[in-house]
């Protein structure tokens, strides 16, 4: 495989990433609309609009539904969401960067 | 840093988008024209790293979290255009399947952090790093300093976009319909812990690893271009 030392670097990177969600607190400016409300005061109208009826992601907050409740679940979750999420983008690129290359995957 | 949804206003998510699209097909002929074969595996690794190092948030000064996007670092390995690509595709995965970072906001989230972040950073790599090649300490320091600058110039982006929405979309009697703090607001809230941490992480990141690569495995970095072909 080709920068197989790469790809063993990414994987312990993934199983670091539990140590990613500890940190209290989100991102500034990332609330959900309960969060902007607390802030601003109100929820702005357009935003509420646009957020309204809005299906939740599968895996929000990079937690695996079922792998919840108690750290090491949570843990392993996360791990599970980074290792689905960092494999389906490598996935993407590496199509992407084939088509852009080749007008094809083959 | 990344924008969810409801944020913009649907017509500046749609302009940010407007603004990207160019980007992507410059991006694309970047890629078919300089990205050699045997690398695409190595773009589609660093776009999978980029992924986990958003994941890892570190708490900042006013009861916030931010992270490092590695943006930087991979412009500096495969070239700014190449890595608009990592980088875009990474945050496709994080907004469709994760929430993080909306759908509609994409557009904008692929330029500040696809597009602004990496050339920025990569500019200001090229021109303190001047002959310096891998290996070398002067290339790693630079390449820290362009990723301290390349977060940094991204959160501003950021802010400005965010702070223009009251002033852009109000009701009549001002209150905002979207994003609903001012400039005033924004930039200091997004920059200032970026110029304190975020923006120390990156540098540490893009510095430590270009480092290490530039000791070990100094073939893998292959000259960039600011243009795109």
């Amino acid at each position: 495989m080709k920068y197989r030392k790469g790809w063993i670097a990414l994987l312990a990177l993934a199983i670091l990433t539990p140590l990613g969600i500890i940190a209290a607190g989100g991102a500034w400016g990332e609330w959900d609309l309960d969060g902007v409300r607390e802030r601003a005061g109100f929820a702005p109208e357009g935003m509420r609009a646009s957020t309204d009826g809005k299906a939740e992601s599968p895996l929000a907050e990079y937690a695996v539904p079922g792998l919840d409740g108690g750290c090491a679940r949570r843990g392993l979750g996360t791990i599970v969401a980074a290792i689905l999420g960092a494999g389906a983008t490598a996935l993407l690129a590496f199509v992407v960067a084939r088509i852009a290359k080749h007008g094809g995957i083959s | 840093m990344h924008i969810p949804d409801g944020y913009l206003s649907p017509q500046s998510a749609a302009a940010l988008y407007v603004v990207s699209a160019p980007l992507w097909a410059l991006s694309l002929r970047s890629v078919r024209g300089r990205l050699r074969q045997r690398r695409v595996a190595l773009l589609a690794l660093l776009s999978a790293f980029s992924f986990l190092v958003m994941m890892f948030n570190i708490p900042l000064p006013g009861g916030t979290t931010g992270h490092a996007a590695g943006g930087v670092l991979i412009a500096i390995l495969v070239g700014p255009w190449a890595a608009l690509m990592a980088l875009t595709l990474a945050l496709a995965v994080q907004a469709l399947f994760f929430g993080d970072g909306g759908l509609l906001a994409l557009g904008a989230n692929a330029f500040n952090i696809g597009f602004v972040m990496p050339f920025a950073g990569y500019l200001v790599f090229r021109l303190l790093g001047g002959a310096a090649g891998p290996g070398d300490r002067r290339f790693a320091i630079a390449a820290a300093a362009g990723g301290y600058v390349g977060i940094n110039v991204a959160a501003f982006f950021v802010a400005i976009e965010l702070g223009l929405q009251p002033i852009l979309h109000h009701l009549p009697d001002g209150t905002p319909l979207y994003a609903p703090f001012a400039l005033g607001v924004t930039i200091p809230a997004m920059v200032l812990p970026h110029l304190v941490i975020a923006g120390t992480a990156e540098a540490i990141l893009t510095g430590g690893v270009v480092a290490f690569l530039g000791t070990y495995h100094p073939e893998l970095f292959e000259k960039g271009s600011l243009t795109p072909r």
